[in-house]
Order: structure tokens, then sequence, then C-alpha cells
């Protein structure tokens, strides 16, 4: 069975390397990156089918990225995950097209969970076209 | 200060100390996140040598190295906010200025880098330097001086802060790696927590240093 293109975007170093190997043993394509620039960089030559996207980045804020994913790459579903204790914030990025968003810290099996309900929503847009 | 003064005080002061508070609150939640993510990963490790073989035990106690930094570095965001939080228990107080100095900038480093600024505190030159002033005041101030230098969003912009004597007064010098500094807005509540505190504010030459001027008050 094919697996799963996950990019996992987080400007914290030790969260991202962990996470990125926690999913990589769960048996999906893992790769990670620190910046919103690094990330749009990547997905310019590389497609993925979820991105894992930090919501509080310095540099480029991740709602700013989440917003060229969606221009650029619409069929790319973005789980978001964030920092703070109110949903607001990850419910502006499901205005924006996100597919869901996680308060961290969350339970490894429910970012698997949605992140398998990201590349299955991608997968039914993709035979609707 | 007079009855206006005191509502707008208070008003703004509770607004800053809303906006520290989210933002410590905030950078504990990453440790938290790290913390939750190096346990599980222990956890993963654990159950794959159940079935492959033994525990690599340099892995291990690297893990456990990392969990060990990042309750260290969550402690000292915790005291820090501590100090902070116990600095509206009086309106005067004998403050420790090279402590203020250190606990503020764990407890704002987050806001500068969010803007893509390194924040740290330079203990170099450090004299000890007890000043009697209103420490929720001066707190916000510094607050302001700082908004004020990140908030051109120069991305790679280092800011050390360090504090100095000044004749029998004392300061606070934010010393920047590019020209950001510039004079003060104008503002009415700046204004008026430089008039109650006794404080100016100076601007190098460079623009490279922003110096908080304060004066001793009385109790």
């Amino acid at each position: 069975m094919k697996k799963i293109k996950v990019l996992v975007v987080d400007d914290e170093e030790i969260f991202l390397k962990t996470v990125v190997e926690r999913l990589e043993s769960r048996g999906f394509n893992v790769q990670g990156v620190t910046s919103g620039k690094d990330c749009l960089d990547l997905m310019s030559g590389e497609s993925f089918e979820v991105v894992v996207l930090d919501l509080k980045m310095a540099s480029i804020s991740g709602l700013e990225v989440l917003r060229e994913i969606k221009k650029k790459w619409p069929e790319t579903q973005v789980v978001m995950l964030t920092g703070h204790a109110s949903a607001e914030t990850g419910i502006e990025g499901l205005s924006l097209g996100a597919f869901d968003y996680l308060i961290k810290p969350a339970p490894v099996e429910e970012l698997v969970r949605k992140i398998y309900q990201a590349a299955e929503s991608r997968s039914a847009q993709m035979l609707k076209r | 200060m007079n009855q206006k003064e005191w509502e707008k005080c208070y008003a703004r002061g509770l607004a800053f100390f809303g906006r520290i508070s989210a933002n410590v609150s905030h950078e504990i939640k990453n440790h938290l996140a790290v913390i939750n993510e190096l346990g599980g990963l222990l956890q993963d490790l654990s159950i794959m040598a159940q079935k492959d073989g033994p525990l690599d035990p340099v892995r291990v106690e690297s893990l456990a190295g990392n969990i060990t930094n990042q309750v260290a570095q969550s402690d000292h965001v915790v005291k820090a906010f501590n100090y902070f939080s116990h600095s509206v228990d009086r309106t005067t107080a004998s403050v420790d200025l090279d402590e203020f100095a250190q606990k503020m900038v764990i407890i704002t480093r987050r806001l500068a880098a969010v803007k893509g600024v390194e924040l740290a505190y330079d203990p170099e030159k450090k004299e000890h330097l007890s000043m009697v002033t209103n420490p929720f005041l001066l707190e916000q101030l510094y607050h302001f001086c700082l908004e004020h230098l990140i908030s051109e969003n120069k991305s790679g912009l280092k800011i050390s802060v360090r504090t100095a004597r000044h004749n029998t007064n004392g300061k606070l010098l934010f010393s920047c790696s590019e020209p950001v500094a510039r004079d003060m807005p104008e503002d009415d509540y700046s204004n008026l927590l430089m008039q109650q505190l006794k404080t100016r504010i100076e601007i190098s030459p460079d623009r490279k240093k922003l110096i908080l001027i304060i004066e001793q008050l009385s109790f």
C-alpha cells in the first residue's frame, strides 16, 4: 500500500524531529521543515497529500502559509497545530480552507487519525474532478 | 495621578498583564507539547524494543536529556512569570534592575521571536543596581520600548538588554544589531508612565541603542 505523503511544518526543531519520527514509525512518508518559507519552497517541487502546519511561527505565520497553500495547491489538505488554549485561531484557519486543527499538546493517535481523514478527503475530492 | 489617569493606568495595565500572561501560557504549552512528543517517542521505542530487541541506551539518554532540558526551560519561564505577577503587589518597591531585566527578557523573548527577532539578556558588565520604582509601570515601559524596536519587523534582528548605572540613577539599554531605534511615537499612556516613573528615553546617534534612564523614586 502506498504511504501517505505528509509534510510537517514547525519552527520548534525538537518537536518537529520527534513528530516526524513518530509518524514515520506509523507508516507515513514524512518530511519536516522549520519555516513557512521552506514549506512553500519544498511544495513548489514536490507534492504532499497532507501538511501538518504549526500556526505560530516566526517570520511567516501559519495562517499566511495556509493561505498560500490553498491558493497554489488547493487539493493539499492542511491540519493545523495551535498552542492557543482557545479554538479561535483554529476556527480562523478552517475558514481559510484548512481541513481541521489540533490544540497542542495532542496525543499522536489523534494526529494520525486527522491525517488519515484528511488524506481520504483529498482522495474523494480528486475523484470528483 | 488624577482619577482619569488612574482609570487609564488600570485599563492599559490590565491589557498588558493579559498580553504577557497569554504569551507565557502559550510558551509553556509549547514546552509541554515537546515533552509530550518526547515522552511518546520513549513509549514508542519501548514498545518496539519488546518486539525487536533492546533499547539503545544512548538514544534513551538523549531523549531523557531533552525532556529534562524542556522542563528546565519551562521552569525558567514560570519563575520569571511569578516575579512578574508579584510586581503588582506594591506600587513602590526596591527593584534589582539586573534581575528585572533578566526576568523581563525571559517572559518577552517569545513576543520578539514571533517577529523573527532574537532577544537576549546581556549579563556582561553586571553591577548590582537597586532602584526604588513602581515595578509594574516599569515593566510596561520596558514593553513599550521592546514593542517599538520590534515593530519594524526586521527578521534576523538581535536585541540584547543590559543595565548600567547612570549617575545616581539606573538605565536599561536595548542594543540592536541594526539601526531600528527611532524616537518613541507620541502616546498619552507611555508619556504618563514616563512622567510617573521619572524616566526618559535616549536614542544613540547610530540608532542602534535605545536607553531608558530611570530615576530613583522615594517610598
